[in-house]
């Protein structure tokens, strides 16, 4: 009796197991950002009959999993990559182009940020749709600026006044170690577009590497390696604390003025002292520059080329995308919604930190790049870094580095087409 | 007299002194275990928290499941031991008893499967496993150990070699088949190189991140090592709580080496027969 009980249960639960469409879904956030990806699962798992959401949490890492189970033709229905995978991915053949999708679903180029629409597509198809975003500015410590006589409210107007300041505010012993930098460009990339120059253009669909503002820029950055020693800014730098603590060396003023991604406005009200002052505006550029540059880098979900059910994961996408779940997730994780009318969400503007309006006004109003999504982005991007060595190093001028470098990226890129 | 009893202090300061230098990593994360999480980061660094948080503990069992991911990491290892001693022994018994033709070349591929590197088999493997409807279960991870691990067969082949032949010889006069030379004479003889390969085995597969982490496609079936990765966000990483899982997770090796201990001392030279 108990048996026959046991199967009739056992199978009332397949028959209603059958009747939805159980979707995979891999993310990859832990902690509260993780609960509160998997509150919105749970909302759209109640919203409707049709679709079961089962989410597994996979760290993304170097994209080990994600690479073998796409490669072993063993896939989820949704994943969750970094933006540098998305075309790589999405050329090889392993995920499936969201164009038609997005189109049958109204969605366009306007419903998002301006710029976004093309971050994760290539040559104009759209691997992935963008989770949430960074953004970076640039962020001031006051008490320092006002320490040397400089008016705290007030960032440097261009880069001559930046470089200005940064000499202003670096300290040394006695013994010509040092004791505070007053700014150390970090992202070089930044300063590419800061200048003028760009990484990939968008209208003829070509690498820029040996761009002009490119040249000019990378000299820039390296100059502050050479002027204030690379060899003592590494030794300085092994003093830095965690970012995510009070030990961060902005708040502890080891660093003057510093590229910040909007986490920070978290970080500060999470770790800084109550009375720390800091100021935020967009990079000075140099004249003839670029105003309001703005950096982007993310994660994106994407759904793999094995999915058996594509039409109803990306029915789950347009749901966790649209702008009153966008704008909850991103409010939670302190990054920034890519979707026009999720900023304008009562749920992002209501939990939004001081200073996040520079950001996204930056985001509204200024230029807007990410580093391009090519089937060889990460090769890119190796390429730079070794690049900004070599010039530092003084073994190649920047001119012969971004050339070397061009050369490069076309000959990787060409492999692929 | 006194000269020589001088020197043993010596050697006994310096053993201190190396067992102190082993042992501070493992410090280090337990004090960490109790640190709150900006404690975690003081400089110059808070060797002991003034206060103790034994709470970071108990977050742990609240915020993952973490008896869950034990079982299974203890399913897993526990699986893969037993695969391993049982299939390695055997073929090592194999290589070093029997006078085959050809042994030799055997041998050496066995010896060559070492020098591929894991991530070049990785997918073939996956796309195999992937075809007998494995992926997303144990079994991925546990049958391959019951067809032998070359390490563990290089291993105790090579101990089984330093078994004298006199044993043998002395058990099939008796009347000993192989099977039962192998079980009564040669394993008996061999616990420490048994001990060693076990405990090698052990914390690979214990502390092992990329093969589950492959396989498992259900965060119910998460080892350890991948489970704990939950302690991360984007950003920040639950310091205190994550070295808690750290140390709960590191705690059975330090005892199976404490337990084991003697067998890996023990009976080094293989003694018995008078020459």
């Amino acid at each position: 009796m108990k048996k026959v009980l046991a199967i009739t249960v056992i199978l009332a639960v397949a028959m209603v197991g059958l009747a939805k469409t159980e979707l995979s879904f891999w993310y990859a956030w832990g902690g509260d950002e993780g609960k509160a990806l998997l509150a919105l699962v749970e909302e759209f798992n109640a919203s409707q009959n049709e679709i079961v959401v089962r989410p597994v949490f996979v760290p993304i890492g170097q994209g080990e999993k994600i690479n073998t189970a796409l490669a072993g033709s063993s896939t989820p229905d949704i994943v969750t990559i970094w933006d540098w995978m998305v075309v790589p991915l999405g050329e090889s053949g392993a995920l499936i182009p969201l164009n038609d999708y997005l189109g049958s679903a109204g969605i366009d180029e306007s419903d998002y940020l301006p710029g976004v629409w093309s971050y994760g597509a290539y040559r104009g198809i759209k691997y992935g749709l963008p989770t949430t975003l960074n953004a970076y500015a640039f962020m001031w410590n006051k008490a320092l600026f006002k320490e040397v006589g400089l008016d705290p409210d007030r960032p440097p107007e261009n880069i001559q006044e930046l470089d200005r300041y940064a000499e202003l505010l670096f300290k040394q012993d006695t013994r010509g170690n040092i004791r505070r930098l007053g700014f150390l460009p970090n992202v070089s990339h930044i300063y590419f577009y800061v200048f003028g120059g760009q990484l990939w253009d968008p209208e003829t669909e070509e690498i820029t590497a040996n761009h002009p503002g490119n040249v000019a820029a990378l000299d820039w950055v390296a100059s502050y390696y050479k002027k204030f020693d690379l060899q003592k800014i590494r030794v300085f730098q092994a003093t830095w604390g965690e970012m995510a603590s009070s030990y961060n060396p902005f708040y502890r003023g080891q660093l003057a003025i510093q590229e910040a991604g909007q986490w920070e406005l978290l970080f500060i009200k999470q770790f800084a002292k109550s009375d720390f002052e800091y100021g935020v505006s967009p990079f000075p550029a140099p004249e003839g520059g670029r105003e309001k540059v703005a950096y982007l880098n993310g994660s994106f979900w994407a759904i793999p080329k094995g999915s058996k059910y594509p039409d109803q994961s990306f029915e789950f996408l347009k749901w966790l995308t649209d702008k009153d779940q966008a704008a909850r997730f991103a409010a939670e994780l302190s990054n920034i919604p890519p979707r026009v009318d999720a900023i304008d969400n009562q749920a992002f503007q209501s939990k939004m930190l001081p200073n996040m309006e520079i950001y996204i006004d930056m985001l509204t109003n200024g230029y807007v790049y990410f580093f391009p999504t090519l089937p060889i982005g990460l090769y890119y991007m190796e390429e730079l870094n070794q690049a900004l060595q070599y010039v530092q190093s003084g073994a190649k001028t920047a001119e012969q580095a971004l050339n070397d470098v061009q050369q490069a990226v076309i000959r990787e890129l060409g492999r692929y087409e | 007299m006194k000269k020589r009893s001088l020197g043993k202090t010596w050697i006994y300061l310096l053993l201190i002194a190396g067992a102190v230098f082993f042992m501070i990593p493992f410090f280090w994360m337990f004090s960490t275990s109790l640190k709150s999480y900006d404690d975690v980061f003081a400089f110059p660094p808070v060797w002991w928290p003034s206060e103790v948080l034994w709470s970071n503990y108990a977050d742990l069992l609240v915020e993952l499941p973490f008896l869950r991911y034990t079982l299974n990491t203890v399913i897993v290892t526990g699986m893969t031991l037993l695969g391993f001693m049982l299939s390695s022994s055997v073929v090592a018994f194999g290589f070093s008893y029997f006078r085959i033709p050809g042994k030799k070349v055997l041998f050496r591929i066995l010896l060559v499967t070492l020098m591929i590197p894991p991530q070049v088999t990785m997918i073939p493997q996956f796309v195999l496993f992937n075809k007998l409807g494995w992926v997303g279960t144990f079994l991925p991870l546990i049958v391959p150990t019951f067809f032998g691990g070359a390490f563990s067969i290089f291993l105790l082949k090579q101990f089984f070699d330093t078994v004298p032949r006199e044993f043998s010889d002395a058990a099939k006069l008796d009347g000993a088949n192989e099977w039962k030379i192998f079980l009564k004479v040669y394993l008996p003889l061999s616990k420490p190189a048994l001990a060693t390969s076990a405990l090698f085995i052990f914390i690979w597969t214990w502390t092992d991140f990329l093969n589950p982490l492959i396989y498992l496609n259900d965060d119910r079936m998460y080892t350890l090592s991948i489970g704990l990765q939950q302690l991360s966000t984007s950003r920040t990483t639950a310091w205190p709580q994550l070295m808690g899982g750290s140390v709960l997770m590191t705690l059975p090796i330090i005892v199976l080496f404490f337990l084991a201990q003697k067998t890996f001392i023990q009976g080094i030279q293989v003694g018995g027969i008078k020459s």
